[in-house]
């Protein structure tokens, strides 16, 4: 079979290499193949860059790939400024939630660019870092790090909160050395320029709703 | 300038970390400026075991890489002033550093420590060469088994090649009564085999486990007989004359009575 699809090193990480002349779907079935096939070879975090105009993609095409390469853990970045149909249509889009439904443990990372639902626990040791809100259904005892690129009205929530670490925006709050077991769901958010941690309670969480 | 010393061991499971741990809290007892270098990365443990994982910011790939100063990577500990860590990064692996990068870490800690402790990682790999590779010398952790006396012999060959010479031997987990029995290996059989100096044996306690788990080194606890064993290491590497422990099996009824009267 020949190669549609080809990895290249770069100094900022691994450039994707396109063919120009195959259609989307066969490149994507190609990239998926290639990705599985080579799983442990490929380092969490590592980013992957798409060479400018050798290929366009339409933002739902660039959107997949970014998608699939980030179920392996890779980080998508495109160099083309702006995808083919942003010309047409310049509202800025939704970044989409990524649900990861298993446990991340120790030296997993996750790195999203919107929100992060984990359905699992997120183990010492482990981290992820997230654009948008961070949820993690299940125990969170590793690092958290939510609005990773600014956004302070960020928040962390989790079934118990036991995390080693948790980062929003800027601000970073270490967790005490003797941490007590909460039988509660509880959110982090920042609130006057700190971290606050509370228990999630149903009708706090409508009265955010209706706020908003 | 300071002296740049490295745990190592070659077989796992050991007490590499447990022993850089308690050498590095036990120099600062003594008023020396440490820092613990973690170069397991990947498989960091060395913070777990002093207590400061919740402090972790920057690791030691952040150092190399140039993502942040070297001071903003050093951990204080919670309880000695003068005692720092360098934690290792979980997400990468042992290629995300070079030997040569380890070198001039080494070199720029040297400036500033007294005594630069680094923990190296089980194997003889690209992890142990990073390691070493900025060492002034070395201390071969083993216990009192034929797996992990051939690994240490294994290792002494390769520090030997790398030009460290004179490594200096730590036996862990010494149990006398099974010595006594004659079924664990002796300590002279062990010297016999590795041909090198004896830095002090540490006999198996029970503490150890326990300190562990609170991220508090043994040494801290001046009850424990692994802590006295580790304080006497410790003034050794300072240059003093310390005579080896005599390890006494307190599990016996007679010898908890003579300890009881004192004798």
């Amino acid at each position: 079979m020949r190669e549609y699809v080809v990895f290249k090193g770069s100094r900022n990480g691994l450039q994707l290499v396109l063919d120009a002349t195959v259609d989307f779907e066969i490149l994507i079935e190609n990239l998926a193949a290639k990705l599985e096939s080579a799983v442990d070879f490929f380092s969490r975090g590592t980013t992957v860059e798409l060479p400018a105009k050798v290929r366009n993609l339409s933002c739902q095409e660039q959107e997949e790939l970014s998608k699939l390469l980030a179920s392996y853990g890779l980080v998508f970045r495109e160099v083309n400024e702006q995808c083919t149909d942003d010309i047409a249509m310049p509202e800025p889009k939704e970044i989409e939630t990524l649900i990861v439904a298993k446990t991340i443990r120790s030296g997993q990372e996750i790195i999203h660019q919107g929100t992060v639902v984990i359905d699992g626990d997120v183990n010492p040791g482990a981290e992820v870092i997230a654009g948008g809100d961070i949820i993690v259904n299940g125990t969170c005892r590793g690092v958290v790090h939510a609005g990773a690129y600014g956004d302070i009205r960020a928040t962390i929530k989790a079934q118990r909160l036991l995390a080693s670490q948790i980062r929003i925006a800027g601000l970073i709050a270490r967790a005490p050395d003797h941490l007590d077991q909460p039988d509660q769901a509880e959110v982090a958010f920042i609130e006057d320029g700190i971290v606050i941690i509370k228990t999630v309670s149903i009708q706090e969480d409508e009265m955010r709703e209706l706020q908003a | 300038m300071g002296e740049v010393i490295v745990i190592t061991s070659g077989k796992g499971g050991v007490g590499k970390t447990t022993t850089s741990a308690n050498l590095g809290t036990g120099f600062a007892l003594q008023g020396k400026k440490v820092v613990l270098v973690d170069a397991d990365i990947g498989l960091r443990n060395l913070d777990v075991v002093m207590g400061l994982e919740n402090r972790i910011v920057y690791d030691l790939v952040d150092v190399t890489d140039g993502n942040c100063r070297l001071k903003q990577a050093l951990i204080r500990d919670k309880r000695y002033e003068s005692l720092y860590l360098l934690p290792a990064a979980q997400t990468r692996d042992k290629n995300a550093v070079t030997p040569e990068q380890m070198k001039q870490l080494c070199d720029e800690l040297k400036q500033d420590f007294d005594f630069v402790i680094i923990d190296c990682p089980a194997g003889i790999e690209q992890g142990f060469k990073n390691a070493i590779a900025g060492a002034d010398r070395a201390i071969i952790v083993t216990t009192p088994e034929v797996s992990a006396v051939r690994d240490a012999d294994r290792i002494i060959g390769l520090l030997e090649s790398e030009g460290k010479h004179n490594p200096k031997l730590i036996v862990n987990r010494i149990r006398p009564r099974m010595v006594k029995k004659g079924d664990m290996m002796n300590i002279d059989d062990i010297i016999e085999i590795l041909a090198i100096d004896l830095l002090g044996i540490i006999p198996e306690d029970d503490y150890i486990v326990v300190s562990t788990n609170r991220g508090e080194p043994a040494v801290v606890n001046p009850i424990s007989q692994a802590s006295t064993a580790y304080k006497n290491i410790v003034r050794r590497l300072m240059g003093e004359n310390i005579p080896l422990m005599v390890i006494e099996d307190n599990t016996s009824f007679f010898n908890k009575l003579k300890k009881i009267f004192n004798l």
